[in-house]
């Protein structure tokens, strides 16, 4: 049984601020970004931390949302979007964080590995040059997007993107990412 | 040529064209669903606008935050004003953005050197 005393204490040691778990859609992507502009972005005064909070929640999310809708597109009709983001403060190294996580196909490991570790190991100055050369060439575009979502997602963090792939049942892996702002 | 009057929406700027007057506007914020989807019409009215004779153009931006996948359809529109540009066109691009939007304002800056031959200028808004 869900001890919801146990659960606030996990989120409250681990500085978590919003949480969502479940069915993943743009309107409801849309829906959590007004709730949080509410609930951390000040209305009349510009906030930068906020923006940058919204632009790598929508990043994630939407990367997530397009791996689904390819897999639909290749024929896995069922297959539905679901997933978990977390977004807190880590109390220790005082950054705020964001975490996402989907289930993934092995065979999509590959391509998934390739795509963040072409940009964990670059400073500032490569990581813009990157993304403004990717941008120009289109070279990473597919259907649904420009194919720039991890390289704008580090762009922002403060440290490399972390990422690991979790055995779940039934051969599906658990791919989860972390971001430090 | 048929002008957009798109309004906003929570995840997609408002567009205004005005084919007579010779502007466009986009404001608000920029994730569609789908964006090649959504901008595509914007980008049919620019490669329209571009044929015709004569005309000039002023493109006002105040984009508060936009995906990856909006930075790439600016550019690929940027490249198309680039061509009129050369095809004697006046274009002028403002670039809007709030002074403390440091995000903005370096999207800006990129933007203005990838495409040295438009007048892209970058405008502070208070509020």
């Amino acid at each position: 049984m869900l001890n919801l005393a146990d659960l606030q204490k996990q989120f409250n040691d681990n500085g978590v601020i919003f949480t969502y778990n479940g069915y993943l859609s743009h309107e409801i992507l849309t829906n959590i970004i007004q709730a949080l502009e509410e609930r951390i972005g000040t209305l009349n005064v510009f906030n930068q931390s906020a923006q940058t909070i919204f632009t790598i929640f929508i990043e994630m999310t939407q990367n997530m949302i397009n791996y689904f809708a390819g897999r639909r597109d290749d024929g896995d009709k069922e297959c539905l979007c679901e997933g978990i983001i977390v977004l807190g403060f880590d109390k220790e190294k005082e950054k705020i964080y964001l975490k996402s996580g989907n289930l993934v196909q092995p065979e999509d490991v590959a391509k998934i590995t390739e795509r963040i570790d072409s940009v964990t190991g670059l400073d500032k100055d490569e990581l813009r040059a990157r993304f403004r050369d990717l941008r120009k060439t289109g070279k990473n575009r597919s259907a649904r997007g420009a194919g720039l979502g991890f390289l704008e997602i580090q762009r922002k963090a403060s440290e490399p993107i972390n990422y690991s792939f979790i055995k779940m049942e039934n051969s599906t892996l658990l791919f989860s990412l972390d971001v430090y702002l | 040529m048929e002008d957009i009057k798109l309004e906003k929406t929570n995840s997609t700027p408002m567009i205004n064209t005005d084919f007579q007057a010779g502007t466009v506007e986009i404001r608000g914020k920029s994730y569609p669903e789908n964006t090649f989807e959504f901008y595509q019409p914007l980008l049919d009215w620019v490669e329209g606008f571009s044929k015709t004779a004569g005309q000039n153009l002023t493109f006002t931006f105040e984009i508060q935050y936009f995906n990856s996948s909006s930075s790439k359809v600016f550019y690929d529109l940027f490249d198309v004003l680039e061509e009129a540009r050369e095809k004697g066109k006046t274009i002028i691009v403002n670039w809007e953005y709030d002074p403390e939007n440091v995000s903005a304002e370096e999207a800006g800056e990129d933007f203005q050197e990838d495409f040295e031959k438009l007048e892209f200028k970058l405008v502070t808004k208070e509020g």
